[in-house]
């Protein structure tokens, strides 16, 4: 296996699609490449990083809401 | 939780029977919470214009509300389609290619400048708030297509059939476009991460 096979399935790896046999060679692989446990490890710091934004959006994204906006809405069904 | 579903359920009839005080209801309990996820998509006046669309369709199209699925998923589903349409019309921003952002290999398929590894704890590189405002001027990078999709898959954690419903796209497509856009956000983040690059 290449490193560039390794990557080009790095996402059906990490979310178990792959069949038992071809894990293996990805385990494989893994076990002689360095350069490609990086790159998985990073990879998965990125999701991570993208799971954390949505946990801290919904902690500093406000949910106040403009009083003309309200009324607009209010407005519109009574149109 | 039945609570809240016996009072969607009583929300649902009125607003078919075209009660007033019922759409007042619906409007006040869930202006906040769809808000919310329109500023994560807009900038605050498109927010507001998307969830004033938003309403308009709900009301319009309650008829076709079959109880699939929790009321409030149903509008943010109907919100997150006005939020991608208004990112389509809006002027492209400087964008990044994605090809340029993925990995490149030799011949061999080995590849060109492995990168270095992150540090085990972010939080020794840059702190909490200012990484999160990191990645999200990274993202924003990213050609609309991937970053829609990382939006819906990563950040609000959509599921990849729903994602696919609402880009209009197939389940595989979707797969293929997270892995080359978290690919793409991995190179984006890298010097970030080694601690080069932190300016906002």
């Amino acid at each position: 296996m290449t490193c560039k096979e390794f990557i080009d399935f790095l996402s059906a790896y990490l979310d178990g699609e792959l069949d038992p046999e071809i894990q293996q060679v990805f385990d494989q692989h893994l076990s002689v490449c360095p350069n490609c446990v990086i790159y998985m490890e990073t990879y998965k710091s990125t999701i991570s990083l993208l799971k954390e934004q949505g946990i801290e959006a919904d902690s500093t994204i406000p949910d106040d809401v403009p009083q003309s906006l309200l009324d607009a809405i209010l407005a519109a069904r009574s149109k | 939780m039945v609570a809240e579903q016996e009072q969607e359920q009583v929300w649902v009839e009125g607003l078919r029977n075209g009660d007033s005080a019922c759409y007042r209801q619906v409007v006040e309990a869930y202006i906040g919470p769809l808000l919310r996820v329109a500023r994560r998509y807009l900038r605050e006046e498109d927010a507001c214009d998307a969830v004033q669309e938003t309403f308009i369709k709900v009301f319009g199209a309650i008829k076709t509300f079959r109880g699939e699925s929790r009321l409030l998923t149903w509008i943010q589903r109907i919100l997150i389609n006005q939020c991608i349409s208004k990112l389509r019309a809006q002027e492209r921003l400087a964008e990044v290619s994605i090809d340029d952002l993925l990995p490149s290999y030799y011949d061999d398929g080995h590849r060109i400048a492995p990168t270095p590894a992150w540090p085990e704890s972010l939080s020794t590189v840059v702190d909490r708030e200012r990484l999160c405002r990191l990645v999200e001027k990274h993202i924003a990078k990213l050609p609309l297509a991937y970053r829609t999709v990382l939006m819906l898959r990563d950040i609000e954690g959509i599921s990849g059939k729903e994602t696919a419903e609402l880009l209009n796209l197939s389940v595989g497509a979707v797969k293929v476009r997270l892995h080359r856009a978290r690919q793409a956000l991995r190179t984006l983040m890298d010097p970030v991460m080694q601690g080069d690059t932190l300016d906002l």
